[in-house]
């Protein structure tokens, strides 16, 4: 019988009792063994993970496809201690919901078996062949090219000058045999085109034609490059020398080939994901290897305005569904050589791109250490989106706040690698990753920086007020009217009690119904087509401010409450946060309409107390408030820009201090604050700090 | 009474916890620690909840 | 023996804010009414008479505990010295004094819910959620207990000020003549009887090792019991200047009894149900900390890892505990003249005493491998 793990955890206890979240802070020594402990199971994981992998790749896994999918899933689910079962799916490799743990050796023994079967030449741990026919069909077998019409494979002859030819008179084809690499043995394929190959020389007279191949994938291109910068300078304009067979990938690549970005490799590993991010592979007879040449230029939308972010001052640009264009937008922000971007690669099927970015030197190692090992834990087919990933490396993906901040604005990721986050990008993602993250970032908004301070203040001020009304007032509302009707002032009561008379719900009801319109509304508003967009405004507006009042179903003082509610829930400015605040707004009404203001109390403190042991990447999320923390004031209100000088502590980072302590030293205004805060030091600004 | 036993079901489960612990301590210190306090709370924390629900809805 | 795997460490601000409130929650209960029985017009004296002889014998355990056991809690101090038999027994005693305070200020609460805000609920459900509230914070751990209390301090404190400045309009200076009362040696006696209230030595003497500094320990046991000690005095000061001297030994929940006075204009008037929201949650952190002490002594006391999974018991214990009192008067009794009365034993000689106990033996031990 299978038992739910949270009914489990009721009636067992095991040594999860005593383990520890990660945490920031330098382990002191009385925490190393139970770090240890978690830290072996990882590793051990970890390496688990690794020699999978390694096992995986002889038989081709990801272009071939090659994989057997019940010993590839098995594999995942490792566990070593059903080796029986796992032999039977081992037997049945066609079998693809045999889901049920192998050992790994068995599963190295089986895929080593089946991968001959499967792909006898192309694997992607192979070398490129010589021969420009094995490559050829090495290609199409990789990128199954007899069905899949998206990969171009374009032949093409360079025409280079036979200066050798003239010396030794031999004929070019003499040459082939002389290179390295058993070129003989491919006489099958290659046994076709020799009339042509043969026709072209005498054709030309002096010229000596190399067989090349271009490879890339339809879509993905630039094919005006492709035109103008690889198949019109080696097709026409070709006037070298012939070079000795093993240099012509060389030569090509050092005079022919005019593109920005070329690189020599000579391992499919290498040149298929390279092809398939959208650079096209040159391939020349008789060198094995290949040519990368940059022409990605795939349709994307271009840089537009931040959709979700908007602000009035400050930058408007968001990121967009281009990998590189959201690096290059943020590196554009922080031109900083320690701004370091680290590749990743997520997904065993279908790779995809991920950025880890950080500033060197400001960010705490440990950090991005965590960051890694979490992203590389991930073992997916594919990973789509941030959202997933987000979901992946969470803290605790079931806490209703949000561990990590998501944001499509570059500016806010510039500023928070400064601060010592580090940002994480995914594939063709408009949404960038910060981590770690703490409660009150949600709630702050980049325009907050933007403003002079007093104001950047009042947003924020107002921003908490929206968040405790957008989560409390439903509550407050039910456990007034049901519970303490005598906390209203008498003409309110009666009021209330008047606009009430007609309704014939209890309040809870009422609310509920409201509240179930209005989440309605929103939801509808965002799936509608926009050309009938304009109706849902009409309709809500008519069926929840007028309709229900006149038909008696809802109080109107009720509407102003759910109006107010939505309004407020709709000024927080993270997306994330939002949702929870829309969620756990129902949890507090439940417990007020049910225990009145003691149940509200209760079920806010035990919120609190969650959220106050809740870490998100080793940083308590209600830093630096508790734990108190002595730091820049940034937490409800903004300080002005020239004292916030130093980076939020939690964050533990290498490089405290980010401006001077006193940075408007010509300033009768402020300078005596600093002189008072820091001393005498802050007079001779480059040493005063401690940079 | 249906409350009574409906009541009964939480200081059973407490029991039945307080026993796993008890067990799990045993397994992973061995001698090291004292087990039997577990035991001697678990039972009378039982004891006293089960009184209190019989006086409250019994008696 | 192992220690407990709590691997918490609480810095000099959260500590104090968590032993302040501990403290301090007591003008919510019934200490105002308490202090009241013994010095009449003078009642806002004992706090202070109080507060000063916690604060010196605070300052004589932290000596000792710095000076002889630095990064000891009590219990391991007892473990090292007098042996595991006593040690146990010591964490056993602790623990039961402990969670008999949490039972009886359960009960009182409850009660004071019962009468105030919720009069139809039955108090099994009352009782039941509160005590599930606080063994999840309990289950968070020090930090998370420590972290709250860090937000609770300004609302208690906040709560506290307006407490007494919004009845302003109420205040009689001559309710507090004359000056000492009933006379001094009942202000004294009164002081003694309710000083148990100060269980922040306790506390401190647990929470030893998990200070960030332990260094700091001694101005966080200044600062909290300084802050105690004013919010404490202030609210007796303002129960005393709006009520009858006679009449304050009489309301059950004085705090509640304030709060209904309340009436600034047409718009500020019968706030007691917001005061329900600071008194339910600072309840909550007092009773969370009194209950982690009594399961961290446990732990400690019989060398087990961890105290979570006794949770559960220690929860189901308290509420039965706090049930079995037939009525409200034997439930006020029982807090009043046992537990307050005698609380002293535990909360201040018992630390004091086996810290000297423990002192003389080392020094026997270190003379005579000398």
């Amino acid at each position: 019988m299978n038992v739910p793990a949270w009914l489990a955890r009721l009636f067992t206890i095991d040594d999860g009792v005593v383990e520890e979240p990660f945490s920031l802070l330098e382990d002191r020594p009385g925490q190393a063994q139970a770090g240890a402990d978690t830290g072996a199971a990882d590793g051990a994981g970890e390496r688990n993970a690794e020699t999978d992998k390694g096992g995986q790749g002889r038989d081709g896994e990801s272009a071939g496809g090659a994989a057997p999918d019940a010993g590839d899933r098995a594999a995942r689910a490792d566990s070593p201690g059903q080796a029986d079962s796992a032999r039977e799916a081992g037997a049945e490799p066609g079998e693809v919901e045999v889901i049920r743990p192998i050992p790994l050796e068995a599963y190295i023994r089986q895929s080593a078996q089946a991968s001959p079967e499967k792909s006898p030449e192309a694997g992607l741990e192979d070398k490129v062949p010589a021969e420009i026919g094995r490559v050829r069909k090495a290609v199409e077998q990789l990128f199954h090219a007899d069905v899949n019409k998206d990969i171009v494979i374009r032949e093409f002859i360079i025409q280079a000058e036979s200066r050798g030819q003239a010396k030794d008179g031999k004929p070019a084809e003499s040459q082939v045999p002389a290179e390295p690499r058993g070129h003989a043995v491919a006489g099958g394929p290659a046994a076709s085109q020799e009339p042509t190959q043969d026709g072209s020389p005498a054709a030309g007279g002096g010229k000596k034609p190399w067989r090349a191949l271009a490879v890339f994938v339809d879509g993905l291109v630039d094919k005006m490059t492709i035109n103008t910068h690889i198949l019109q300078p080696l097709m026409l304009l070709t006037a070298i020398a012939d070079e000795p067979v093993e240099r012509r990938l060389q030569t090509v690549s050092e005079a022919l080939l005019p593109g920005n970005q070329v690189t020599k490799f000579e391992d499919w590993k290498d040149i298929v994901p390279g092809i398939l991010s959208g650079c096209t592979a040159v391939f020349v007879d008789g060198s094995p290897g290949a040519l990368i040449v940059e022409t990605r230029g795939w349709e994307h939308r271009t840089v537009g305005l931040a959709q979700t972010e908007t602000v009035v001052r400050g930058p408007h640009e968001g990121f967009t569904e281009s990998f590189r264009a959201n690096t290059g937008l943020v590196r554009a922000e922080l031109r900083c050589k320690d701004l370091i971007t680290e590749m990743m690669h997520v997904g065993r099927l279908a790779p995809t791109d991920v950025a880890l970015m950080y500033v060197q030197g400001v960010v705490n190692p440990k950090l991005v250490d965590e960051v890694k090992r979490r992203i590389q834990a991930i073992d997916v087919d594919y990973l789509p989106d941030s959202g997933l990933l987000e979901q992946f490396i969470e803290d605790n993906p079931r806490l209703v706040v949000p561990n990590t901040l998501t944001t499509e604005r570059p500016d806010r990721i510039a500023h928070m690698l400064m601060e010592g986050h580090v940002a994480i990008f995914v594939g063709n993602s408009p949404f960038a990753i910060a981590v770690p993250v703490v409660f009150w970032q949600l709630v702050h908004s980049p325009e907050d920086a933007y403003l002079r301070f007093p104001f950047g203040s009042f947003l924020r001020l107002l921003r908490w007020l929206a968040l405790s009304l957008a989560l409390l007032t439903p509550a407050l509302y039910v456990s007034i009217t049901n519970y303490h009707p005598e906390m209203i002032p008498t003409d309110l009561m009666l009021a209330i009690a008047g606009s009430r008379e007609q309704v014939p719900f209890p309040v809870i009801t009422e609310i509920l119904m409201m509240e179930f319109s209005i989440e309605l509304i929103r939801e509808a508003g965002i799936r509608i087509p926009s050309v009938i967009g304009p109706t849902i405004g009409i309709v809500g507006a008519l069926i929840i401010g007028q309709a229900a009042v006149q038909a008696g179903i809802v109080s109107p003082l009720l509407v102003i409450v759910i109006a107010v509610t939505a309004l407020a829930s709709f000024a927080i400015p993270n997306y994330n946060l939002a949702f929870g605040v829309r969620t756990m707004r129902f949890v507090f009404l439940a417990a007020a309409a049910v225990f009145g203001f003691y149940g509200l109390t209760l079920a806010l403190c035990w919120a609190a107390a969650r959220l106050a042991v809740q870490k998100s990447f080793g940083v308590p999320m209600l830093s630096p408030v508790a734990p108190r923390m002595d730091t820049s004031k940034d937490v409800f209100l903004r300080g002005p820009a020239f004292v916030m000088n130093q980076r939020p502590v939690f964050l533990q980072t290498q490089k405290a201090w980010r401006e001077q302590p006193a940075s408007r030293p010509w300033s009768k205004a402020t300078m005596p604050n600093a002189l008072r805060r820091f001393g005498d030091s802050v007079r001779s600004p480059r040493k005063g700090g401690k940079h | 009474m249906l409350s009574f036993v409906l009541l009964l079901i939480v200081p059973l489960w407490m029991l039945f916890y307080t026993v796993q612990f008890g067990r799990w301590l045993r397994r992973r210190e061995g001698q090291n620690v004292m087990v039997w306090p577990v035991y001697g709370i678990g039972a009378v924390s039982f004891g006293l909840s089960v009184y209190v629900l019989w006086r409250m809805f019994l008696s | 023996m192992p220690r407990v795997q709590e691997k918490a460490h609480v810095g000099a601000k959260e500590l104090t804010a968590m032993t302040t409130v501990l403290v301090a929650i007591h003008v919510f209960l019934d200490y105002p009414a308490y202090v009241s029985k013994y010095g009449l017009e003078a009642a806002w004296m004992e706090p202070v008479v109080s507060g000063v002889a916690a604060l010196i014998l605070f300052l004589c355990a932290e000596t000792m505990l710095r000076r002889y056991f630095p990064n000891d809690s009590i219990v391991e101090v007892v473990r090292g010295t007098l042996g595991p038999w006593v040690a146990a027994c010591i964490a056993l005693v602790f623990a039961a004094y402990l969670i008999l305070i949490t039972a009886s200020i359960m009960r009182e609460f409850m009660e004071n819910v019962i009468t105030s805000v919720l009069p139809a609920t039955p108090i099994l459900v009352v009782g039941g959620l509160f005590i599930l509230t606080v063994g999840y914070m309990v289950h968070t751990g020090l930090e998370g207990i420590a972290r709250v209390s860090t937000m609770a301090w300004p609302v208690l404190v906040l709560g506290v000020l307006a407490l007494c400045l919004l009845t302003i309009n109420y205040w009689h200076p001559y309710f507090l003549v004359p000056f000492w009362g009933k006379g001094p040696r009942q202000v004294l006696l009164g002081s003694a009887n309710s000083a148990a209230i100060f269980l922040n030595v306790l506390l401190l003497c647990v929470v030893y090792p998990h200070a960030h500094n332990p260094r700091d320990l001694r101005r966080v046991g200044v600062i909290s019991t300084v802050q105690t000690v004013i919010l404490l005095t202030g609210f007796v000061l303002c129960y005393h200047m709006v009520f009858a001297p006679e009449e304050t030994t009489k309301l059950a929940s004085p705090m509640y009894a304030v709060a209904r006075l309340i009436h600034i204009g047409h718009f500020i008037q019968r706030l007691e149900s917001v005061f329900v929201f600071m008194w339910v949650s600072a309840a909550v952190v007092k009773l969370a900390i009194t209950l982690w002490s009594a399961a961290y002594l446990l732990a400690a006391g019989f060398g087990w890892p961890t105290y979570r999974p006794l949770l559960p018991a220690l929860c189901l214990l308290c509420l039965a505990i706090s049930l079995l009192p037939h009525d409200v008067a034997s439930a006020f009794d029982l807090h009043g003249d046992v537990l307050m009365r005698w609380g002293w034993v535990i909360a201040f000689a018992a630390p004091l005493l086996l810290l000297g106990a423990g002192i003389l033996r080392r020094r026997r031990e270190r003379a005579r491998r000398a």
